[in-house]
């Protein structure tokens, strides 16, 4: 790990380490709630109103996007079965 | 007795205060629009809307920049190899330019050969995997610098609005609703 480290310059290279499908997925987190506040930040007259409405556009998100991906789980799962 | 005022006046009349102060000249507008395309939140700046400009500018680099750590620039500031990515990162221009020169600067593998097949096919696998990150991080990467690059041009149309309005944004609330007011009061004074 150290040497790779001492290898490793971010940006210029690419990321060293594995990257799981775990990671993958909790990267999802860090992404909904930029655009969570970038969008409110559009929304607001001042920065005050941000914290409740960055919440609940974050909680939208993450919970109607967890959504479908139950809905077409479930639907891939029917397809599976029916044919 | 004069009746009390109803609320959507004194909400419409502030919102007409806040747009007359509004200093809107040509140079202005590209000013805020350039700060915004140079630097995230860089026209909030501009428009005197400095704690917003903060909240875009770290919002849109963490993105931006988060993109880069995970795939490297070689492959993703190179509009020879995704030409559509580079676009989307276009929305940065103060990010995306400098590092698009950087990365013609040096390194071991040229950002052009990327794109041509007999080099990928004869590369040394270890140093491609020193530039290029294989999937799934090279999704998340993709998926990163894209968002960044457009949430940018909304932080933009939001710095201009702002500075055409004296701070008011795209959809303020208040606005919308005086004006449903004033409109259902209209309706009600012609029906009556």
């Amino acid at each position: 790990v150290t040497s790779l480290l001492l290898m490793w310059i971010p940006i210029w290279h690419a990321w060293p380490w594995s990257f799981s499908p775990g990671a993958r997925l909790l990267s999802f987190f860090p992404l909904v709630l930029c655009i969570a506040i970038v969008y409110r930040a559009t929304r607001v007259r001042h920065v005050e109103e941000l914290p409740k409405g960055v919440v609940i556009t974050f909680l939208n998100m993450v919970l109607f996007m967890g959504g479908i991906t139950v809905g077409l789980y479930l639907l891939y799962g029917f397809l599976l079965r029916t044919n | 007795v004069a009746s009390a005022e109803p609320a959507w006046v004194s909400a419409l009349s502030k919102a007409e205060d806040s747009m007359a102060k509004a200093s809107v000249s040509a140079d202005k507008l590209i000013q805020t629009a350039v700060a915004g395309w140079l630097v995230p939140g860089g026209g909030h700046f501009v428009a005197g809307q400095r704690r917003l400009g903060w909240v875009f500018f770290i919002a849109i680099s963490f993105l931006f920049f988060g993109g880069l750590v995970l795939g490297g620039m070689k492959n993703l500031v190179n509009p020879t190899t995704n030409r559509w990515l580079f676009m989307a990162e276009m929305g940065i221009g103060g990010y995306t330019i400098p590092l698009y020169i950087l990365n013609h600067m040096g390194g071991e593998i040229r950002p052009e050969d990327l794109a041509r097949l007999d080099y990928l096919q004869n590369v040394d696998p270890q140093l491609y995997l020193k530039y290029v990150s294989p999937y799934p991080a090279a999704d998340v990467a993709y998926i990163y610098l894209v968002v960044a690059g457009l949430l940018n041009v909304l932080a933009i149309l939001d710095a201009l609005t702002r500075m055409q309005t004296g701070g008011l944004p795209t959809y303020y609330r208040e606005i919308v609703r005086a004006n449903e007011a004033k409109a259902s009061s209209q309706a009600g004074g012609q029906s009556s």
